[in-house]
């Protein structure tokens, strides 16, 4: 037990002082704070997108459901492993190239910039989407540390909810998106070891595939079967595709980028992570169903680490699932705080600031969410949870249409983006509270339809966006970008101005 | 243990690896950067 103790702390210093080695990156303009300056390599880019989409599921759920399901479970990471290939592929480059020509740093920036919304209306509704969700996210991954260092080191839940909560709060405190980023890279690289030696160790231990193949059908024959229906396997997979594009703590990895050709290499490196990690938790949760009955599924990959490993490696897996939860935790909190700090406080309320304040602002921003999220894991667990349940449906069915249509197709337009914000986030709820969804088609894939066809339907119906955004969208695509007979490369003010001669 | 145990969970992840490298070799760089 002090052998992972120790590991932990180890761990959670490690952080801080990333934070610290960030601290001026962060502290030089609400760009540096909240996109650390557009600096990320490709690696670091596709590490920190794996450690913030992989939260405290992937040492619980998925093993969980490698011990409840067996090779059966086969299926469970497709749809996480196939996550980052739809993600990259589909909104990577085109976002990169949009945000940067117009100095969008968040995803409600973006969406004003390429909606033409003056009024901030769709500004002010991806705030509100992003507020109540990722807020629920992030308490929801305080609980998640509390319990598990409850069931690891003996901590009490409460202690461990606000020691895990308290770390991420300093880091990103200080450094911004930057501390949040190089804390991802590390975690990643914990996460992939966790995913890789506990499961390798267990499955040698059990004297390799064949063997535990043998022990599963003894135990029970149905832990043998691989296959399921098609039309659950396809329901399943659109879940995790469809919600993959909607996640506005996964969009700003890619705006990060130091340039959009170098995305390529981060697909690649992103794939490969997801494809060993992924599948490795999940057959860590097979190997446990043969060498520890009776556990909670659940607890299972904890359990094995636990009880038929080294203290050692004990003390990495603790650090992984820390890292997993920790990883989304500070992401959900950046978006939330940049909702506040730069779409609320720069963009509506004061304009003028100058850079020292709106970094503090920004600061402000992070202490208080990450204060809201920490009350709300301790005092309304309950309330967190029937939030959570909606948030990956609600936030994929009001971002993920509004954005790839915004990227792809040139004529949506501000009407029909707030039409298919709002139709989204209404099925979602509907859906889900009128008892309509079955397993696995559930809300996401009418939310997404409905929101999809109400953006087509309302933005043909209106006036078409200005010709230079318009032309912005097709540069996104990779065209070169002309307005009026030159290449133009304004910022979103300069953008502005343009559009206000055409009207 | 039957062959289609061993290729799912194997495949699988072999095949999302080799879309990646299908992205990466046939996506064109932009101009206007």
């Amino acid at each position: 037990m002090d052998v992972i103790v120790a590991s932990f702390v180890i761990y959670l210093v490690a952080m801080i002082a990333i934070g610290i080695l960030t601290y001026r990156i962060g502290s030089e303009s609400i760009e540096g704070y909240f996109l650390g300056k557009r600096r990320f390599g490709p690696f670091t880019i596709a590490l920190t997108h794996q450690a913030t989409a992989m939260s405290g599921y992937m040492f619980q759920g998925m093993p969980g459901k490698g011990y409840s399901l067996g090779f059966g479970s086969v299926w469970v990471p497709m749809t996480s492993a196939g996550g980052p290939l739809v993600n990259f592929t589909i909104l990577g480059k085109r976002l990169r190239r949009f945000t940067e020509k117009v100095g969008a740093i968040t995803i409600p920036d973006f969406l004003e910039a390429r909606y033409y919304d003056r009024n901030h209306l769709v500004r002010i509704l991806s705030v509100i989407i992003i507020f109540i969700f990722l807020t629920a996210y992030t308490a929801a991954q305080t609980v998640a540390m509390g319990r598990t260092l409850e069931f690891l080191t003996g901590i009490p839940y409460k202690w461990g909810a606000i020691i895990g909560a308290l770390t991420v709060l300093i880091y990103v405190l200080l450094g911004g998106f930057a501390a949040a980023v190089y804390t991802d890279v590390v975690q990643a690289v914990l996460m992939f070891i966790g995913a890789v030696v506990v499961p390798g160790l267990a499955i040698a231990k059990i004297g390799g595939f064949g063997v535990m193949y043998d022990k599963l059908n003894t135990i029970d024959p149905k832990l043998t079967n691989v296959w399921v229906a098609p039309i659950t396997l396809l329901g399943f997979l659109a879940i995790g595709y469809l919600g993959y594009l909607g996640q506005p703590q996964l969009h700003v990895r890619f705006m990060a980028i130091k340039n959009s050709k170098m995305l390529k290499y981060s697909l690649v490196t992103a794939v490969v992570w997801a494809a060993i990690a992924l599948y490795g938790v999940t057959l860590g949760g097979v190997a446990a169903r043969v060498l520890i009955p009776n556990i909670k599924p659940e607890l299972s990959l904890m359990a094995l680490t636990k009880e038929m490993l080294p203290p050692v490696f004990a003390g990495i897996l603790i650090a992984a699932m820390a890292a997993a939860i920790m990883s989304s935790a500070n992401s959900y909190l950046l978006v939330v705080a940049s909702a506040l700090a730069r779409d609320i406080y720069n963009k509506m309320i004061n304009p003028n600031a100058d850079q020292e304040k709106l970094v503090w602002i920004s600061r402000i921003s992070v202490l208080v969410v990450s204060l809201l999220s920490i009350y709300l894991a301790l005092g309304a667990t309950e309330t967190v949870f029937k939030l959570v349940l909606y948030a990956w449906a609600g936030l994929a069915c009001s971002f993920g249409p509004v954005v790839i249509l915004g990227l792809y197709w040139k004529r949506a337009t501000k009407e029909g983006a707030i039409a298919g914000m709002i139709v989204g986030a209404v099925t979602v709820i509907l859906w889900k509270q009128l008892g309509l969804s079955w397993h696995p088609w559930y809300e996401m894939i009418p939310g997404f339809i409905f929101s999809m066809i109400a953006i087509i339907v309302v933005s043909l119906l209106t006036k078409e966006p200005p010709k230079e955004i318009q032309e912005i969208v097709e540069y996104a695509g990779g065209k070169k970008l002309i307005v009026k007979g030159g290449t133009a490369t304004p910022e979103l003010k300069v953008l502005a101005e343009v559009v206000d001669k055409v009207f | 243990m039957p062959a289609s145990i061993v290729s799912l969970w194997f495949g699988i992840p072999v095949v999302y690896v080799a879309l990646a490298l299908v992205y990466f070799f046939l996506s064109k760089d932009e101009e206007g950067e």
